[in-house]
């Protein structure tokens, strides 16, 4: 199973990214932002971070990333492709995800471990998971997931609200989204770190099953 | 040509940080105060015919500079 991992300036959480998939078996590849093309993979990771600093826009100007070409051709052709905090950001940007991120109703960045459901198993990054919770980290100023009342409505009847935060929403989430994905199911995004939850040294191994998940894809 | 291409969240997004703007011009007894948004500007210089200039400006202003999920924008010619 062939993981690439793309870096943008900013990205901090690419290692990390790429320790837990090589400790799952994978072939792991580093991408940088502006490589023209993406070699042959089986599966694309925008991993979290600040890319840019957060300028203008979360993930705005990530978004139109030489190689986010590569990577849109890639999830146009059912590819599957994870977002991770900067990375659904990035992907809400590129458009393809549907929404956006805004500022967390605190307006205060948080540093937390959150239970989050999955609800659905119908995703590479989600097979055998449905009903279950997960402890899962987050760290974000920005969140707070908003779409209009149409997309909403459309995410949840067509079954693309992916991750879901308990009572507790720590952000101010519309309809306490957490993660969610596209028509296609291949494009899947959350804003909690599951790379920060997949290795018993420190302490949380609840976000191991998202990321081996995409190897229970493999026919 | 010179442009400011004003942003500004569409009505209905929740703008959290004008809310917060709002409390502190309130709690400073400016109770008359009320419906604080925060929007931003960009200042372009575009090379070429005007025309050309203000098509690239709107680009610019679809493609990066505003969300269209979440923000309207418009342009504004400067001196």
């Amino acid at each position: 199973m062939r993981v690439t991992v793309v870096t943008f300036p900013g990205s901090n959480c690419d290692r990390d990214v790429r320790h837990i998939f090589a400790g799952l078996g994978c072939d792991v590849k580093a991408a940088w932002h502006e490589d023209e093309q993406l070699a042959a993979t089986d599966a694309v990771v925008l991993p979290g971070g600040f890319s840019y600093g957060d300028y203008l826009r979360t993930g705005a100007m990530a978004a139109h990333a030489k190689l986010m070409q590569q990577v849109r051709a890639f999830a146009d052709k059912g590819g599957p492709v994870l977002g991770i905090c900067n990375g659904f950001q990035i992907l809400c940007e590129a458009q393809l995800l549907d929404g956006a991120l805004l500022r967390n109703q605190s307006l205060q960045f948080i540093c937390d471990d959150v239970e989050v459901t999955v609800e659905s198993d119908d995703t590479p990054f989600s097979r055998g998971l449905k009903g279950r919770k997960l402890l899962l980290p987050i760290a974000h100023g920005e969140g707070n997931y908003f779409a209009d009342e149409a997309t909403l409505d459309k995410l949840e009847s067509e079954g693309r609200v992916i991750f879901r935060y308990g009572e507790d929403n720590p952000n101010g989430s519309r309809r306490r989204i957490a993660g969610i994905c596209n028509s296609k199911r291949n494009v899947v995004a959350l804003m909690p770190h599951p790379e920060r939850a997949a290795d018993a040294l420190l302490g949380r191994t609840d976000g191991k099953a998202i990321l081996s998940s995409l190897l229970l894809g493999v026919a | 040509m010179k442009f400011r291409v004003h942003v500004s969240l569409k009505q209905g997004v929740h703008d959290v940080q004008g809310e917060a703007v709002e409390r502190v011009l309130k709690r400073q007894g400016h109770s008359a105060i009320a419906n604080v948004r925060i929007g931003k500007f960009i200042d372009l210089e575009v090379e070429g015919a005007p025309e050309q200039a203000q098509a690239l400006a709107e680009q610019a202003a679809r493609e990066l500079l505003s969300n269209p999920v979440i923000e309207r924008y418009w342009l504004e010619p400067l001196k």
